[in-house]
């Protein structure tokens, strides 16, 4: 493209510059904003209205800085969580943290009351029986790290 | 009104379209801006005044649709009456208001795809008076050719629309508004160099679409 044709492109370009809205648009224009503004105040209850605040403030605040400060934090709190419910190794420490299997009821006396056995109640072998030593709470060794009942 | 110089590399300075010079309309802005920020209704309502006509201009030459650019603008200054308190006078409102209203724009463009309806604005009588008009309608040889004025009107629309939204950007921002390379690179959030490469490759693409105008 030699420079004549390039500064007659750039002249018809700018011919553009002629459309027009016409005379009198703005003021109508900002009028109808005016007319918009009250329009969705109405529309919007007080509880949209403060949550619209809310956000519009905390906009700021997402930014790639600020969203990356928060992952951060989130990792740390993921593995704070990680770290303190992972399950004990610790000898001592199973017999507080391990889950207990689920035992028999007993009366006052420690025996079992084969009266008040819930009649549907079924032993984790499934088979119906005496499950008083099926259910006997398993009791940590604590030297091999095995349990024994 | 600085004239374009003559240059196929696009390094030229564009033709502006504003006189008033820059330090007072930014100085005025920043009043505006803080009398807006305070609660004053009536200083935003200045700022619509004086944003309206270039942001209409910027968004239907983006367009090519006056009902589009009317809604659009409507939205624009919505946003930006919403985010005010948050301006805090980094860039100038001029920047800030036009990168709104370039990204609402080039979402709208997105949604739109290619379903686009194009509705015109109508063309000022002052056109035929315009001395680019002349220089385009009249024959090397001085004679004025017959140009009418509504067909060239709907082949230049016809070959912006024919760019792709990021070259019909920097088309309108540069060529019709009059905006410097370095004041787009702003708006747009892009380098210079990527302003200038998508100027020059615009060029070249409307100048096919032009070309009987053009020679």
């Amino acid at each position: 493209m030699n420079d004549d044709e390039f500064e007659n492109l750039q002249r018809l370009i700018r011919l553009k510059r002629h459309e027009s809205p016409g005379e009198g648009f703005t003021e109508a224009f900002l009028t109808r904003f005016h007319q918009r503004q009250r329009e969705e105040m109405l529309r919007k209850s007080s509880i949209e209205l403060f949550f619209e605040r809310i956000s519009t403030r905390f906009e700021e605040f997402m930014t790639p800085r600020w969203a990356l400060a928060g992952a951060a934090a989130l990792l740390v709190g993921f593995g704070a969580w990680a770290y303190t419910s992972q399950p004990a190794n610790a000898p001592g420490m199973a017999n507080k943290t391990a889950p207990q299997p689920p035992t028999a009821k007993s009366g006052e006396n420690g025996v079992l009351d084969k009266s008040k056995r819930d009649p549907n109640a079924m032993p984790a072998n499934g088979t119906p029986g005496d499950t008083t030593k099926k259910a006997a709470p398993a009791i940590h060794d604590g030297s091999k790290g095995t349990l024994t009942h | 009104m600085q004239e374009a110089s003559l240059n196929g590399s696009d390094t030229s300075q564009p033709a502006t379209i504003t006189t008033e010079p820059a330090s007072s309309s930014a100085a005025e802005d920043r009043v505006l801006v803080a009398r807006a920020q305070e609660g004053d209704t009536r200083a935003f309502d200045d700022l619509v005044r004086k944003y309206t006509p270039k942001l209409y201009g910027m968004i239907y030459n983006m367009t090519s649709n006056r009902e589009d650019t009317a809604d659009l603008l409507q939205d624009v200054f919505a946003k930006a009456y919403r985010s005010l308190k948050r301006f805090m006078g980094k860039s100038s409102f001029y920047t800030w208001i036009y990168s709104i209203a370039v990204n609402m724009t080039l979402n709208h463009l997105k949604k739109r795809g290619r379903h686009m309806k194009v509705s015109l604005d109508d063309v000022d009588t002052g056109i035929e008076n315009d001395p680019d008009f002349i220089a385009v309608t009249t024959a090397k040889t001085g004679v004025a050719r017959e140009v009418n004025i509504h067909e060239l009107q709907k082949r230049l629309n016809a070959a912006m629309m024919n760019l792709s939204e990021d070259h019909r950007t920097v088309v309108t921002l540069y060529d019709i508004q009059g905006l410097q390379h370095a004041e787009i690179s702003k708006i747009l959030g892009v380098s210079e160099g990527t302003v200038r490469s998508r100027l020059f490759y615009a060029h070249r693409q409307l100048q096919g679409l032009l070309e009987d105008f053009v020679k």
